[in-house]
C-alpha cells in the first residue's frame, strides 16, 4: 500500500501538465533564408535616385556657379578721376557794423524855401578808402517827424540830399506836401543805395524844402540795414571782424572722371581729397576761407577724408561746393569780381559703394542677360524609367535669383531643349514663362518638361534663360553681382503613384531540409517564414511577397534567376505591411505541403515589394531615413517535444 | 549541410545521458523521505552517510535491503516550458551547461554488533552538455551562430561495492580530556572500508556547425570538425574489469540529549582503475567543397587500449546536527559538498547541498518524514516526504521526492524502499 501511494505520488511529480514525464516544449529550427543587407533595404532613394533632400525633394542642379551672375559692382567701381579746380568768384559780401542809425534835430524855424540846409554828417564806423555797395537793392530808410506839429502847418517839397566827398550821391524826395499831422506820426521815404559809391567814410546830409509854415524842431532819422552788401572795398578797417557773412557756392567739375551714367553717389572706404585754396586771381585782402565744403563734405582744413564719406554728384558730374571767408586782417579790401581758386587732388581712393539708377546705367553697362544652362545628363535605367511614368509627381524649377534692395531682375523665358544620346533633337522646344515673386526667386512647374524625361530616348537637356535688370536708386558695392544664381530641377517628396511600383531582392539560394527535419514537419510541425526585425519606416503601406521556386540551370544570371524565379506561380506567401510599422518578427505562416519544396535541392527564394497604386488619392511624403529593412528572413520550423 | 549529422550528435547525446538515470549513489528510502542523507542518521540506515552513527543505537543484529535510485538536471522541470521559460533556462544552462545526474544503488547490509557488512550495486554519473548545445535543445538553433560541443563531457560508474564498517562509541575515560574543551555526551568514530570492482565510462566531445549568411548575404551551414570520444573499460567476462578501494571517516558525537551533529568524509581515495580500456572514437568533418559531413569511425567496437585508466568518485563532506524537539519529533539540519573532481570533466564541479527535514514517530508503527533542499548543481529546492511501516523487528521504508514537480517545477526525481530487520 505504502509502495502504491508512494509510486503513484513519484508518478505524478515526474509528469508535466500535459499528461506525460518530464518537460515539454516547443523546439526550432531556423533556417536562414535572406540577408538583410544593404542591397535588399528598400529605400526611398530607390525610387528617385541618391541624389534626394527628402525634405526638400529631389534636386538636380541645371545651374550652379557664381559665374553666371553679372558683376554689376565690378563694372560700375571701374571709375578714374584725378581731381578737380575752380574758381569761385566773391561777388558782394556783406559787411555788418560798418554803419547804424543816425538821428538829427533840425530848426525848422531858420530854414528858407529855395535854400540847402546842411543837416549834418554821417561818419560810418569803420575807416576805409573807398566802399562801393553792390547793385543788389539795399535801402536806408529816412524818417522825420515832430512831436509838437500843428495841423495847421504843413511843408511841401521836402527832399534831403546826400554827399559824399562834395559829390552829390543822391536825393530823396518826399511827398510835396507833409503837414503837422504827418510829421506827428512820422515820415518816412526809403533810399535804395545800391551802387553807391564811397570815396571817404562820411556822408554829409542837406535838407532842402519849397515852402513850410513850421517853425517847430523836427526830427530827421537815418536807419541804415545792419549790412551793407559790398561790391568793392578798399582798405575797410574793421575792429570787429564777426559781422562779415561770406558764403560762396559753386558747382566743382571733375577732371578725368569716368562715370558710368546713373551713378548718384560714391561711398569710399579710403581716400582723401588735398585741397589747395592758395591761388588767388585779382587780389583781395584781409580775408582768407574759413569753412570748405565740397558735395556735402567739410574741411576745416587742406584735407578733406573720404573714409566713411560719399560724394553726391550732380547731373552725374558735378559736385555742389561752398565755402565761408573770415577776415584775417584789420584791412580788407576786395571787389566783387575778386576769384577763390580751388584745386582739388584725389589720393587713396578706395570705393564702398555707389549708389546707381538702374535705369540710366543700363544703358551704357556691359550686360545682355543670357544664361546657358548646364547640359543635363538623363542617367536612367529602362526600369527606373519604366517606374517614373507609375509617379503622379510635380516637378518644378527653382530660379535662385540674387538682386539688389530697389533692383528688379526681369526673367523672360526659360527655354529647354532634349536631344537622344547622338545629339538629335527630341521633340519641340520647351519654353515656360517666368515671373519672379516678391522674394525675388521664381518657381516653375515643369511638368511637361518632366513628361518628356520619361521618354526612353531622351538622353540629354540643354536650356538657356535671358532676364533684364531694371530699377532705380541702388547701392552697389564692388562685389555686387546680380543674376540668376543657380536653376534647380526639384522633384517634390510628396507625390502619388498612378500604378503599383514593385521591388525584387536578389534571388538567394537555400539549403534543402534533411529528411528527419520533414518528417517533423509531416507531424505537427509548423513551418513560418520570419521576417525578423522588419521595419517598414516607408509612409505607405506595402505588400511582401515571398517566392520559391526550384531553378536546376547552372550560371544563371541574377536577372535571369530574377525572371523564373518572380512569377505568380512561385508565390509562397504574401502580406500586408502597415504603413510605418515595425515588426520584430513577421510572420508568414506555410502550409506544410508547401514547404515540400525545401526538401529538394536548388531551391532560390526570394522577397518582392510591392508599392500599391493609389491613383493620386494621397500624396506620400518621405522623411529623411525612410526606407524599408529587415535583418533577416528565415524558414522557423517548430516541432513539439514530449508531447 | 546534412543537418541529419548534427541532430543525431545530439540525440545520441540526450540518449546517453537518458540511459544513465539508471545508475546510482548511497541512498536509502529513509534519506530520501527526509530529503538527504543527513550525517546524523543513526542505525544501519545511515552507513553511507557516516560511518560514526551505524551502531549508536546499540542493535545486536541489523540487515536492510534497499533500492534507491534518483535522477536530476539543472535545467529542466516537468512543465509545459513557454517561450519565456526558455530565456531562463539558456541562461542558466549558460553557466554550467546542461548537467543530467543519476545515481542508484540496490543491495543489502547486516550489522552485527558495531561491525556491519555491506555489498551494494552502485552507479553514479554526471553528465554534462556544453551550453551552446543545451541552447539548441532548450530553443533550437539562432539563423545566425555557432555552435559547439566544447564543454560537453561526463562519466559514469557502474560497479559493486564492498565492505565493511566499524564504528564504536569513545569511552568516556577519553572524552573527558575533550570535555574539558568543549560539552559532549557521548561520541561515536566510524570508518569504513570500500572493495570497489566494476566497470565505467567517461566522454568527452568537441567541434560543432555555424549557420548564417556569408559576406554577400549568402546562407550558409557549415561545420567545425570534432569528434565524440568516449573511454570504457572492457568487462567482457569480467576479466578486464576495474578494481578501486575507498574509505569513509565519520565522527557523531550528542551534544546532550537534545542535540547531536555528525561530521563525515567520504570516498576518501576512492576510485576505480582498470590496465586496459577501449577507445571509442566518432570523427566528423566538414567538407567544405561538398556541403557535406564526413564521418570516421573506429572499426569493431573501439580501439583497445593497454593503459592504465582511473575514474575518480566525487570526493562528500558532509557535517549536520539533529534536535530531539519532542519525544516524538527529530529536527535535521545538514550540508553537503561532493567535489566531482575526475579529469574527464574540463572544469571540476562541485554541489553545495543544505538540507532541512523532520521525522514525527507520534505512531509507533508509522514514522513519517519531510524534507526540503537546495542544491547549487541542481539549482533547485526538492520537496521530500517518506513513511515507515514498521511491525516489530520487520520495518519497511519508503521516500520520494521531488515533491515540488505535483506544482510542475521539479527538475528531479528520486525514490527508494528499504526493508530492515533490525532487534
Amino acid at each position: 500500500m505504502v509502495t502504491i501511494i508512494a509510486s503513484t505520488l513519484m508518478f505524478y511529480a515526474c509528469t508535466n501538465p500535459g499528461g506525460t514525464l518530464g518537460p515539454s516544449w516547443d523546439i526550432t529550427a531556423k533556417i536562414p533564408l535572406i540577408k538583410g543587407t544593404e542591397k535588399n533595404t528598400i529605400r526611398i532613394e530607390d525610387l528617385i535616385g541618391d541624389d534626394i533632400n527628402l525634405q526638400e525633394g529631389y534636386t538636380e542642379s541645371l545651374l550652379d556657379s557664381g559665374n553666371s551672375l553679372y558683376a554689376l559692382g565690378n563694372e560700375l567701381s571701374e571709375i578714374s578721376f584725378s581731381g578737380f579746380s575752380t574758381s569761385i568768384e566773391l561777388g558782394s559780401i556783406e559787411i555788418g557794423g560798418l554803419i547804424g542809425t543816425r538821428e538829427f534835430d533840425v530848426i525848422t524855424a531858420n530854414i528858407e524855401g529855395g535854400i540847402e540846409e546842411d543837416i549834418g554828417d554821417i561818419t560810418f564806423d569803420a575807416d576805409f578808402d573807398s566802399l562801393s555797395l553792390s547793385e543788389d537793392s539795399q535801402e536806408a530808410l529816412i524818417t522825420i517827424n515832430s512831436t509838437t506839429g500843428s495841423i495847421s502847418d504843413h511843408i511841401s517839397g521836402l527832399r534831403i540830399k546826400v554827399f559824399n566827398n562834395g559829390v552829390n550821391k543822391g536825393t530823396l524826395y518826399f511827398d510835396t506836401l507833409i503837414t503837422g499831422d504827418d510829421l506827428n506820426t512820422g515820415v518816412e521815404e526809403k533810399w535804395d543805395m545800391k551802387n553807391l559809391s564811397l570815396t571817404g567814410n562820411q556822408i554829409s546830409l542837406k535838407l532842402m524844402v519849397e515852402e513850410i509854415t513850421l517853425d517847430e524842431e523836427i526830427i530827421v532819422s537815418v536807419q541804415f540795414p545792419s549790412k551793407l552788401k559790398v561790391a568793392e572795398l578798399s582798405n575797410l578797417k574793421l575792429t570787429d571782424f564777426s559781422d562779415i557773412d561770406t558764403r560762396l557756392e559753386s558747382e566743382i567739375t571733375i577732371d578725368d572722371l569716368n562715370l558710368n551714367n546713373g551713378v548718384k553717389k560714391i561711398g569710399f572706404v579710403t581716400g582723401n581729397i588735398s585741397i589747395d585754396i592758395s591761388s588767388v586771381s585779382n587780389n583781395f585782402t584781409g580775408l582768407s576761407v574759413e569753412n570748405l565744403n565740397i558735395a556735402g563734405l567739410s574741411a576745416e582744413t587742406d584735407l578733406i577724408s573720404l573714409a566713411g564719406q560719399e560724394l553726391s554728384f550732380l547731373d552725374g558730374e558735378k559736385l555742389q561746393t561752398g565755402m565761408t571767408l573770415r577776415a584775417n586782417d584789420e584791412l580788407i579790401s576786395f571787389s566783387s569780381d575778386s576769384e577763390v581758386k580751388i584745386s582739388g587732388t584725389f589720393e587713396n581712393i578706395g570705393i564702398s559703394y555707389l549708389e546707381v539708377n538702374i535705369d540710366e546705367a543700363k544703358e551704357t553697362l556691359d550686360f545682355d542677360g543670357d544664361v546657358v544652362i548646364d547640359e543635363l545628363e538623363i542617367e536612367l535605367d529602362d526600369e527606373l524609367r519604366d517606374e517614373l511614368h507609375k509617379l503622379n509627381i510635380k516637378p518644378e524649377i527653382i530660379l535662385n535669383i540674387v538682386s539688389l534692395e530697389g533692383m528688379k531682375l526681369e526673367p523672360f523665358e526659360l527655354v529647354f531643349n532634349t536631344f537622344d544620346d547622338s545629339g538629335n533633337p527630341v521633340g519641340e522646344e520647351i519654353s515656360f514663362e517666368i515671373e519672379v515673386s516678391e522674394s525675388g526667386n521664381s518657381i516653375i512647374d515643369i511638368k511637361p518638361l518632366f513628361d518628356r524625361i520619361k521618354e526612353p530616348e531622351v538622353n540629354r537637356i540643354s536650356g538657356s534663360c535671358n532676364y533684364g535688370l531694371s530699377g532705380e536708386e541702388v547701392i552697389v558695392t564692388p562685389e555686387s553681382k546680380v543674376g540668376i544664381e543657380s536653376i534647380e530641377l526639384r522633384v517634390p517628396y510628396e507625390f502619388s503613384l498612378n500604378d503599383d511600383m514593385e521591388f525584387t531582392l536578389d534571388p538567394e539560394k537555400v539549403e534543402a531540409l534533411d529528411s528527419g527535419t520533414r518528417e517533423m514537419l509531416e507531424n505537427d510541425a509548423k513551418g513560418m517564414l520570419v521576417i525578423g526585425n522588419l521595419d517598414n519606416n516607408l509612409p505607405l503601406a506595402v505588400a511582401i511577397e515571398v517566392y520559391a521556386v526550384v531553378i536546376s540551370e547552372p550560371h544563371l544570371t541574377n536577372e535571369e534567376l530574377k525572371e523564373t524565379l518572380y512569377k505568380p506561380e512561385n508565390l509562397l506567401k504574401s502580406k500586408a505591411l502597415a504603413q510605418r510599422e515595425y515588426y520584430e518578427k513577421y510572420l508568414l505562416e506555410i502550409k506544410a505541403e508547401d514547404l515540400d519544396i525545401f526538401t529538394e535541392d536548388n531551391v532560390y527564394t526570394g522577397v518582392k515589394i510591392v508599392l500599391p497604386a493609389n491613383n493620386g488619392e494621397d500624396k506620400y511624403q518621405f522623411l529623411a531615413g525612410d526606407k524599408l529593412t529587415f535583418d533577416s528572413i528565415y524558414l522557423s520550423l517548430t516541432g513539439h517535444l514530449n508531447r | 549541410m546534412d543537418k541529419r549529422k548534427y541532430r543525431y550528435v545530439v540525440f545520441l547525446l540526450i540518449m546517453i545521458c537518458v540511459f544513465s538515470i539508471v545508475v546510482s549513489a548511497d541512498m536509502t528510502a529513509r534519506s530520501i523521505g527526509l530529503g538527504d542523507e543527513f550525517v546524523v542518521l543513526e542505525g544501519i540506515t545511515g552507513l553511507f552517510s557516516n560511518p560514526a552513527s551505524v551502531d549508536i543505537n546499540d542493535n545486536s543484529f541489523a540487515l536492510e535491503f534497499t533500492m534507491a535510485g534518483e535522477a536530476w538536471n539543472n535545467v529542466f522541470v516537468n512543465d509545459n516550458i513557454s517561450e519565456a521559460d526558455k530565456e531562463k533556462l539558456v541562461k542558466i544552462a549558460g553557466s554550467d551547461g546542461l548537467l543530467i545526474a543519476a545515481n542508484a544503488n540496490l543491495g543489502g547490509k547486516m550489522g552485527i554488533g558495531p561491525l556491519v557488512l555491506f555489498t551494494d550495486g552502485k552507479a553514479n554519473s554526471l553528465f554534462r552538455v556544453s551550453d551552446d548545445f543545451a541552447e539548441l535543445l532548450i530553443r533550437g538553433n539562432e539563423i545566425e551562430g555557432e555552435y559547439l560541443l566544447d564543454g560537453t563531457d561526463g562519466a559514469l560508474a557502474f560497479y559493486l561495492d564492498s565492505g565493511i564498517n566499524y564504528s564504536f562509541k569513545i569511552d568516556d575515560k577519553y572524552l573527558d580530556s575533550l570535555r574539558n574543551s568543549f560539552k559532549v555526551k557521548n561520541m561515536y568514530l566510524g570508518i569504513t572500508y570500500h572493495y570497489l570492482r566494476g566497470g565505467f565510462a567517461k566522454y568527452e566531445a568537441d567541434g560543432g556547425f555555424e549557420l548564417g549568411f556569408d559576406e554577400e548575404g549568402d546562407p550558409f551551414v557549415s561545420g567545425n570538425s570534432g569528434k565524440v570520444s568516449a573511454y570504457y573499460t572492457d568487462i567482457d567476462d569480467f576479466k578486464s574489469t576495474a578494481v578501486g578501494h575507498g574509505f569513509d571517516l565519520g565522527l557523531y558525537a550528542d551534544y546532550d540529549d537534545k542535540y547531536s551533529w555528525g561530521f563525515a568524509v567520504l570516498n576518501i581515495g576512492a576510485s576505480l582503475q582498470a590496465d586496459t580500456f577501449k577507445e571509442y572514437e566518432y570523427g566528423f568533418e566538414y567538407d567544405e567543397d561538398n556541403d557535406e559531413w564526413n564521418t570516421t569511425e573506429p572499426v569493431d567496437d573501439g580501439v583497445l587500449k593497454y593503459q592504465e585508466i582511473t575514474m575518480d568518485l566525487p570526493l562528500v563532506i558532509k557535517f549536520g546536527g539533529k534536535m530531539k524537539y519532542s519525544d516524538n519529533l527529530d529536527l535535521f539540519a545538514n550540508y553537503t559538498m561532493s567535489s566531482y573532481s575526475d579529469s574527464i570533466y574540463n572544469d571540476s564541479l562541485k554541489d553545495h547541498r543544505i538540507a532541512l527535514a523532520l521525522e514525527y514517530t507520534g505512531v509507533d508503527f508509522l514514522p513519517l518524514r519531510t524534507g526540503l533542499n537546495y542544491s547549487t548543481l541542481e539549482r533547485d529546492f526538492d520537496i521530500a516526504a517518506g513513511l515507515g511501516l514498521y511491525l516489530g523487528p520487520l520495518k519497511i521504508d519508503v521516500g520520494i521526492s521531488d515533491l515540488s514537480g505535483l506544482f510542475y517545477r521539479s527538475k528531479g526525481v528520486a525514490g527508494g524502499i528499504s526493508l530492515r530487520l533490525e532487534f
